[in-house]
């Protein structure tokens, strides 16, 4: 009798082990839920495609501000587009495999040029009665900016067998930057930004009264 | 300046309620720039006599804003168990970093200055031409 006894009571004590286990993961699970989300918000609406919520944002902090005073003088913009295509491939067996992460962005951006006239100096304005002659510095780059609402990318494929890099998708928004700018300055927005330059001075000046008028780009 | 962006997506079911949706905190650096759009000075804005100069200018407006990708940065990104990562959050983020500093700049009076350092650089410029009288008004905005 007491060699049929000892199995049983070994089920029995193993059957309370498993229960007691499963108790604790329901419960665990179940306290996420209940600490989690009810006392803070009602359960979410049931509706046929839950994925695509909004975002909440939580404050957000602007921990350094600084404000400081500015002579640019912007005269051409330049709209472009920049198409970025990238992959990440992992270092290891994995290679072999195919497996990778691949993306296309079609980053829409704007570049501004024009001068930096707190670079003129005394000596490159001068005037003598009705003659004026203005010795312009450099055009330069005066902003890179990209447009996050048209911005997008056309293709993501990933994979669950590589972990993701958080830096990533900013190299490639970097990237993007960088190529709008560079594709700006290759169509020739400095080339603009001093002809246009030229044109408003000479004109500003004429309207003050100077009749013979110089505007000199370096 | 620098913004802190932190965002989360809502748990769409119930899965994503016990373990987790998508987060991302980032770390953005951004600008503003105000000031005056001068194509939109007209004929009737400038008056000169003699040594006296009369100039009216625009209302200051916001010239370009934006955020900067070399300094902007991803500090934490956490996805929920077997959740497919959101592609948009990080855009997302990033379209409201630049919206955040744009806020920012209005509520620090970015036009105010802007009006301020604008008709101190055109008075030194117009006094450096010659002007002796020199007159700046700035149009309120429509």
């Amino acid at each position: 009798m007491s060699s049929n006894d000892e199995p049983k009571s070994f089920l029995g004590r193993y059957s309370v082990f498993i229960a007691l286990l499963v108790a604790i993961i329901l419960l665990a699970v179940v306290c996420r839920m209940l600490s989690g989300f009810w006392p803070l918000s009602p359960p979410p609406p049931s509706t046929p495609t839950p994925i695509p919520v909004p975002p909440t944002p939580t404050p957000t902090r602007v921990t350094i501000g600084d404000i400081r005073p500015l002579a640019e003088l912007a005269t051409i913009e330049y709209q472009a587009v920049a198409e970025i295509q990238d992959e990440r491939v992992p270092d290891d067996f994995r290679q072999y495999l195919g497996i990778k992460e691949q993306v296309l962005l079609l980053a829409y951006g704007e570049v501004k040029a024009g001068f930096d006239l707190s670079k003129l100096s005394e000596e490159d304005l001068w005037t003598d009665g009705t003659r004026a002659q203005l010795h312009l510095p450099p055009p330069e780059i005066l902003s890179t900016s990209i447009d996050y609402d048209r911005t997008h990318a056309v293709f993501h494929r990933g994979t669950l067998l590589m972990s993701r890099d958080i830096n990533w998708e900013g190299e490639i928004y970097d990237t993007a930057q960088d190529s709008i700018r560079q594709g700006a300055i290759e169509a020739g927005i400095l080339e603009d930004a001093a002809r246009y330059g030229q044109l408003y001075y000479e004109n500003f000046l004429r309207s003050l009264g100077f009749t013979e008028v110089q505007v000199i780009v370096d | 300046m620098q913004v802190v962006i932190d965002l989360e997506r809502e748990p769409g079911n119930i899965w994503q309620q016990a373990f987790g949706t998508d987060q991302l905190l980032l770390i953005a650096e951004g600008q503003v720039v105000a000031g005056f759009d001068l194509t939109k000075i007209e004929e009737d804005d400038v008056v000169v006599q003699d040594k006296s100069v009369s100039l009216t200018l625009p209302p200051p407006e916001l010239l370009y804003f934006g955020v900067d990708e070399d300094k902007t940065y991803v500090y934490e990104r956490k996805t929920g168990f077997l959740t497919k990562p959101d592609e948009a959050l990080e855009t997302e983020a990033r379209r409201r970093a630049q919206a955040e500093v744009v806020n920012w700049a209005l509520e620090h009076q970015v036009f105010e200055k802007a009006e301020e350092f604008g008709v101190f650089y055109l008075d030194s410029f117009l006094r450096s031409l010659g002007f002796t009288d020199v007159n700046i008004e700035v149009r309120d905005v429509e």
